[in-house]
């Protein structure tokens, strides 16, 4: 079985960046990107950027955006309206500044011995999954291969479809709760199929994001069949820093922080009952 | 007018501090967090999370919930203990040139006492400010800062442990505030902090269940400032003690209120956690107000509160 061989967590920063577009890239779905400096830390998939969505005070804390892609100077996130603060953040326009504290936590380490990287999303957890398999792709040898599971609720909820099944290396399988597109059923039980049909799992790598009942399926599917697994967990994220406690979720060794220590964990690390 | 100087200098009994403008416990860690945010120096003081005897694990999440204009929290006081305290936070708080308070707790008047012989002997704390009013620590006795007997018989054992200053955290007891806080004064305490998080909860009514893994916990946030700016004004009316104003400051306006209604000095909270630099910004914006004001010197602002036409 593979291990975690880093953890990868440069210092944020609190600066106001400029937004270069906001666009609904389908009903009450958007996809923003704004200007950091080129000298900002290289954000690494899996890390959150912690917005200020408004002058407050209601509402009041700042709001966590898991990172769908960085490039030098720019940064992007994809975000569905679930509430007020999204609410206000769909109306921020081209040039509109924000003040943004990131890139934050531990990203998703990329295991480069494995040959097999098998990506698992729920719903709005496709975001950071696309700029991993960018990562991944670029990082690992050509015998490797990339195998995402992603998860909605309907078809009309889809999204990044095009964004993964554009590179063919990626092997793409899509679940619908209600079995209006792809497989019918969880993406979790998606996934359980495909590992039933595998014979070896050696050299198997998992990253998961999305609804805590999926990642605690991946993670006990990953214990079944031995494959070292990554899983980004979600909690209501205060400070961002590290100082409030406020984030925190039950690990093996005692309460973790999900914006330090996390968002995303080695899922042997995390205490599932 | 004649170009003059703003004096900022704050004075808290015996503790002197270069401006009024503290973080509160529990919302700047132990500073270190907050190092590459803000230049820490330029604090009127720091006040360091609530630490205990021994480790405490905290309570079980979810340990956060937002209501509306505030921060409903039941962290528990998740703590790594007093040693570690001293060998890991302190070297760091060591270094620093602004005012440095320590909030301590206890489970009962033992516990506060060894950690204030303990802090005692540290030379670079300035002040310990004394929880006796956290909303998240049911140790099932009655808390010590319900009761003026007891915050009268914890303060006055205090000071025989350690001539550390004292300043006594307290939440909103309503109607109770000024009995509590001359307790406080009567046993030789330096300041009352006003006030802590107040207890709070909320309901997921999709679940039906509490919002907080702890089922209830302390609200904060500019939920709660107009109650504890009337506490401040009530106490500063009729207590003879400085106070500590504190209670979702998000700005210097917010921070004038608790002033005015009598605080010498104020605490930002909550609003760390939305902007780190918050503080230093109502440090600049009230010596700029000072100056528009013609106010040469901060104290004279302190309780300048009119009423009664």
């Amino acid at each position: 079985m593979l291990h975690q061989q880093k953890i990868f967590s440069p210092a944020a920063e609190n600066i106001r960046v400029k937004v270069l577009s906001n666009r609904c890239i389908k009903p009450g779905h958007f996809r923003l990107a704004f200007r950091v400096p080129v000298s900002f830390p290289e954000a690494v998939p899996g890390q959150f950027v912690h917005i200020k969505v408004g002058e407050g005070p209601v509402p009041l804390l700042r709001r966590p955006f898991s990172i769908s892609n960085y490039t030098p100077g720019k940064i992007q996130i994809i975000y569905a309206v679930v509430g007020q603060g999204t609410k206000i953040l769909s109306h921020a326009k081209r040039g509109d500044y924000l003040d943004m504290l990131g890139p934050a936590g531990k990203g998703f380490c990329i295991c480069e011995e494995a040959k097999t990287h098998l990506l698992i999303g729920g719903g709005m957890g496709a975001a950071p999954l696309v700029f991993l398999a960018r990562k991944i792709l670029k990082k690992v040898k050509k015998d490797s291969s990339i195998s995402v599971f992603l998860g909605f609720k309907t078809k009309q909820e889809i999204i990044l479809k095009e964004e993964f099944a554009k590179n063919s290396i990626i092997g793409l399988q899509i679940a619908t709760e209600d079995g209006s597109f792809g497989y019918r059923g969880l993406v979790s039980e998606l996934f359980e199929d495909y590992l039933k049909k595998i014979s070896s799992t050696s050299k198997f790598s998992i990253y998961a994001c999305g609804p805590l009942q999926m990642l605690k399926t991946v993670a006990r599917l990953s214990f079944d069949y031995d494959i070292f697994s990554q899983v980004s967990m979600e909690e209501i994220i205060c400070c961002g820093v590290g100082a409030c406690r406020g984030c925190v979720i039950k690990g093996t060794a005692g309460y973790m922080r999900v914006c330090q220590e996390g968002p995303v964990f080695d899922a042997k690390k995390i205490s599932w009952s | 007018m004649d170009k003059f100087n703003v004096e900022l200098a704050a004075t808290i009994g015996r503790v002197k501090l270069k401006n009024p403008v503290l973080v509160a416990a529990g919302t700047f860690g132990y500073g270190e967090e907050y190092a590459k945010y803000v230049d820490l120096n330029k604090l009127g003081g720091l006040i360091a999370k609530t630490i205990t005897l021994k480790p405490r694990k905290g309570n079980p999440p979810p340990r956060l919930t937002e209501t509306p204009a505030g921060l409903l929290n039941s962290i528990g006081l998740e703590n790594s203990g007093i040693d570690s305290f001293i060998e890991k936070n302190l070297p760091f708080l060591h270094n620093l040139k602004t005012a440095l308070i320590v909030s301590i707790a206890g489970e009962n008047e033992e516990d506060y006492l060894r950690l204030a012989d303990r802090l005692g002997k540290e030379k670079c704390i300035h002040a310990l400010e004394v929880n006796v009013s956290c909303p998240n620590v049911n140790s099932g006795s009655k808390m010590i800062g319900e009761e003026p007997e007891l915050v009268f018989s914890l303060t006055r054992r205090l000071k025989e442990v350690s001539g550390l200053p004292f300043f006594i955290k307290l939440s909103a007891q309503i109607g109770r505030m000024v009995e509590l806080s001359q307790a406080a004064r009567e046993a030789g305490a330096e300041a009352v902090s006003l006030i802590n998080s107040i207890p709070a909860m909320a309901i997921d009514v999709d679940k039906m269940c509490p919002k907080l893994g702890n089922v209830v916990g302390g609200l904060s946030g500019p939920a709660i400032r107009a109650i504890a700016v009337k506490i401040v004004w009530e106490v500063h009316s009729k207590v003879d003690i400085p106070i500590i104003g504190m209670g979702g400051i998000m700005s210097l306006e917010d921070a004038l209120e608790f002033v005015l209604a009598g605080a010498s000095a104020v605490a930002v909270g909550t609003a760390n956690f939305i902007d780190p630099q918050v503080s230093l910004k109502i440090i600049d914006e009230l010596e700029h107000y000072l100056y528009e004001k013609k106010i040469r010197s901060f104290s004279e602002l302190v309780g300048k509160l009119k009423t009664g036409g």
